[in-house]
């Protein structure tokens, strides 16, 4: 039997196989396991790459980007840059069309794209990853239940201290996380967290707010010790920065 | 607001959905997509005299989203030479003791990873059909080559992930 292309494995793997040639193709599938892996494979690995890219953005448009593209009307609309955040300074330069060939720039351009925070995570000792930033701060100061960026879910007690479920908004990532914190001296200690594209099966999954992935209560169940906080006992652990 | 500005507002979602194909990659969150559509929509309304007549308005922004991209991404890749560090996802993905949840993530991030060390032909095909939504025809005329090619450089580009994909997993 001749090899079956790629090209072919591929488009019957996107449903673009049609007619006769879709035909042949599923004959030759039935007698030939070898081409059924590669089918397998490539539909598994087409799963994959559209989850780790997570959710497209939806249809729905926002008068806000109407006017912020400068198409709201006859006037003349300032270009601002989209909220919470401003133009990188390569793209500003890029615009301009004025990126001189210097390394001067270059180096400037290099510290900012370093200088960018990341939002949630840092990496800490001996591998462990460490709540940063306002997922930090939202882990020592809010409460179950409360609306913000960082949602908490529960505090509970462990063998090694105090723990706690969180999930963060999408924000501009498009997915959030969803995850548990445990306090460690000054630290928060992150031993699982999960994308909300990690936490579903499929592309447009999302973790709905306040929503924790199974994989994390599963996390939850193994470490518990007690019962749930309630928010009496939270307060007071708060005072106490989350310490026994 | 003008005709014009009216048929643009239409096609925002699929201009926008397109942007976001293209620019969301490894390290960057969304704000280059919403910089890639600013950016094409202020050419489309700067440049409306250099439409060629006879080529539709959202074929026509596509392709101009697609040339700014391809420009932005070999001047930053330039500019990475000189002074950005390697990416650090293969050190990452080696580290064996973490909890199975970081892995899933630290996983996609591979995968997201691979995807943009494709070369540039292959990342952009996979990009526009996986990612985009764009169908076969749809993604040659963004890209302004004959179908044939779209699909050899799609089958290639995918066959290319599945391979090393395979191989990163029997390191571990």
């Amino acid at each position: 039997m001749t090899e079956v292309s790629d090209v072919d494995v591929i488009a019957y793997v996107d449903g673009c196989l049609e007619g006769s040639a879709r035909a042949a193709f599923e004959e030759r599938l039935r007698s030939d396991p070898a081409l059924a892996e590669r089918v397998a494979a490539h539909r598994w690995m087409t799963s994959q790459i559209v989850s780790a890219f997570g959710p497209p953005p939806g249809d729905e448009i926002d008068p806000a980007l109407v006017a912020r593209l400068g198409l709201a009307g006859e006037n003349v609309v300032p270009f601002a840059p989209p909220q919470g955040r401003t133009r990188r300074p390569l793209l500003a330069l890029l615009i301009s069309g004025a990126i001189a060939a210097s390394l001067l720039v270059g180096v400037f351009v290099g510290r900012s794209f370093d200088s960018q925070p990341t939002p949630w995570l840092r990496s800490g000792p001996e591998a462990k990853i460490l709540a940063d930033g306002a997922l930090s701060q939202g882990l020592s100061g809010n409460l179950a239940g409360q609306a913000g960026t960082v949602r908490i879910g529960m505090s509970f007690h462990t063998a090694q201290g105090v723990c706690r479920t969180f999930s963060t908004g999408s924000g501009s990532t498009g997915s959030g996380l969803s995850g548990m914190g445990c306090r460690q001296g000054s630290d928060w200690v992150v031993p699982i967290v999960v994308t909300g594209a990690a936490a579903g099966s499929g592309g447009d999954y999302r973790l709905a707010a306040g929503e924790v992935a199974p994989a994390v209560m599963a996390e939850v169940d193994r470490r518990i010790v007690g019962d749930p906080l309630g928010a009496a006992e939270e307060q007071a652990l708060r005072q106490k920065g989350w310490k026994n | 607001m003008s005709d014009y500005q009216q048929e643009i507002v239409r096609l925002l979602p699929r201009l926008r959905r397109m942007a976001w194909a293209l620019a969301r990659g490894n390290g960057s969150a969304g704000a280059d997509g919403d910089d890639l559509l600013q950016r094409t929509v202020e050419r489309a309304l700067e440049r409306a005299d250099e439409r060629k007549a006879g080529i539709r308005l959202d074929l026509w922004m596509m392709r101009v989203m697609k040339n700014l991209w391809i420009d932005e991404m070999r001047m930053r890749n330039r500019w990475n030479r000189l002074v950005e560090p390697m990416p650090e996802h293969d050190v990452v993905g080696d580290e064996g003791a973490i909890a199975d949840g970081v892995i899933d993530a630290v996983e996609l991030a591979r995968i997201r990873a691979m995807v943009e060390e494709l070369p540039e032909e292959q990342r952009l095909a996979v990009k526009l059909v996986l990612l985009g939504g764009h169908s076969y025809t749809e993604a040659a005329e963004i890209l302004e080559v004959p179908e044939g090619t779209l699909t050899s450089r799609l089958a290639r580009g995918r066959a290319a992930l599945l391979q090393r994909y395979q191989t990163g997993r029997t390191r571990h």
